[in-house]
């Protein structure tokens, strides 16, 4: 395991202890990444830096829970903080202005990341090469969901296919995502 | 597996890690979560699964006074739960507005279960001058189920449940309603954890003393149509402190 995730875990450790400097360790190491992704989901920033302050307020909250067996500190804190702005951004529902289909990251495009050593190389890398193994449509439909937190509606419309063709075409995308990561 | 059956549960956490489920779904999945150690499993499965995608966004560095908000917000969640742990007023929380809502809330609710608490942060973005607002949300026969405070300086509004309605598989959905107004939604409540929601700055502005805020309960979801559609089991009036 390497330091930068060792050092999230035992800040973490603290955080569920009340120790406030714990937690300002955890933001300092960890805000700008959150808060991308808080920006990918969200229609503007007012909204994502709400969200943000909301996540480490969970964290605070909810240190306690976090498992390092069951969870690397980076997945926990990104799982929370893509919770909260997909319910934001459910709870804004048509304030939400459909962004341009560019928008949605393809996730060829993204640079490489540093803070990537919080997370294995490896996973990273074999979730990556899965992804490329779907077709086209199912890469594209998951990605967009997962950065831009689309419900199925939006991505059928998107696509302009049925609601139920977009269902089937996640679903088996998720099967096969999960089959090939057992491999 | 290879087979696709259109049984909805087989994929809801898979559904809800990825992020394509609409907001009743969703808290049909926290509930599942909640209750069903399996499914919490089968979720905790798909976040590591999919997680890593999350390392391939860029970071972008968050405003410099967020962190300065935080503090802010963590020093009055502290005072909520210190406050509700002790049912009493706390002379070293210094600000005598916050004392005295203290004592008044102490002696409003009995004393507030410490577990009971779910602290609701609505942060609204006023800049007004007018010190702390409260309502107590009591039902027909006057049992109170909520205690509301709006600290309009700090834009904070938190909303402590006392006691819990009777649901029957409804949610309950927080209304503020100006004077002369028609209700306006400040969302579903889930008095299972802390909520925050956004006040628009629109309805900060009518946060006044004689407005008033009430729970209704909505199918799950909230209101279909904006405004309160089931029954109204609290409300009360905001007033000065």
């Amino acid at each position: 395991m390497d330091d930068a995730r060792q050092f999230l875990i035992g800040r973490l450790e603290a955080v569920s202890a009340g120790d406030r400097s714990a937690l300002r360790d955890v933001y300092d190491r960890t805000a700008a990444k959150l808060f991308g992704v808080c920006l990918r989901i969200l229609p503007n920033r007012e909204e994502a830096e709400d969200v943000l302050q909301e996540v480490y307020l969970t964290v605070w909250n909810k240190a306690e829970s976090f498992d390092c067996t069951r969870a690397s500190p980076i997945t926990w804190l990104a799982t929370i903080a893509r919770n909260r702005a997909i319910d934001r951004r459910r709870a804004l529902g048509n304030r939400v202005y459909d962004r341009p289909v560019d928008e949605a990251i393809d996730i060829r495009d993204e640079a490489p990341d540093p803070l990537d050593r919080l997370q294995s190389a490896d996973e990273s890398r074999q979730l990556h090469d899965c992804l490329q193994s779907l077709d086209e449509r199912a890469r594209e439909a998951i990605s967009a969901a997962f950065f831009g937190g689309l419900t199925y509606d939006e991505l059928a419309a998107r696509a302009a296919i049925p609601l139920g063709t977009m269902k089937s075409v996640i679903r088996r995308g998720l099967i096969r995502l999960k089959g090939c990561l057992e491999r | 597996m290879s087979e696709i059956r259109d049984d909805d549960n087989d994929f809801l956490a898979a559904e809800y890690a990825l992020g394509v489920l609409d907001g009743a779904d969703r808290r049909r999945a926290e509930r599942l979560a909640r209750q069903d150690t399996a499914f919490a499993a089968e979720l905790a499965e798909w976040n590591a699964r999919l997680a890593p995608m999350a390392s391939r966004i860029a970071d972008v560095a968050p405003p410099a006074g967020l962190w300065a908000a935080i503090e802010g917000d963590l020093d009055r969640m502290t005072r909520v739960q210190s406050a509700s742990r002790r049912a009493e007023p706390r002379a070293e929380d210094g600000g005598r507005g916050v004392s005295r809502l203290w004592q008044w809330l102490s002696l409003g609710s009995m004393a507030v279960a410490a577990a009971s608490l779910a602290a609701l942060f609505i942060v609204a973005r006023p800049a007004v001058r007018e010190p702390l607002l409260t309502a107590s949300l009591a039902g027909d026969n006057g049992v109170p189920l909520f205690t509301a405070v709006v600290d309009r300086r700090s834009g904070t509004a938190t909303l402590i449940p006392v006691s819990q309605p009777a649901m029957d598989g409804k949610v309950p959905e927080l209304w503020l309603i100006p004077p002369g107004g028609v209700p306006q939604s400040l969302g579903v409540v889930d008095p299972a954890k802390p909520l925050r929601v956004a006040l628009p700055a629109e309805l900060a502005g009518k946060a006044a003393a004689s407005t008033a805020l009430a729970i209704s309960l909505e199918p799950q979801g909230g209101s279909p149509t904006g405004r309160p559609t089931g029954p109204v089991v609290a409300k009360g009036a905001l007033l000065s402190l």
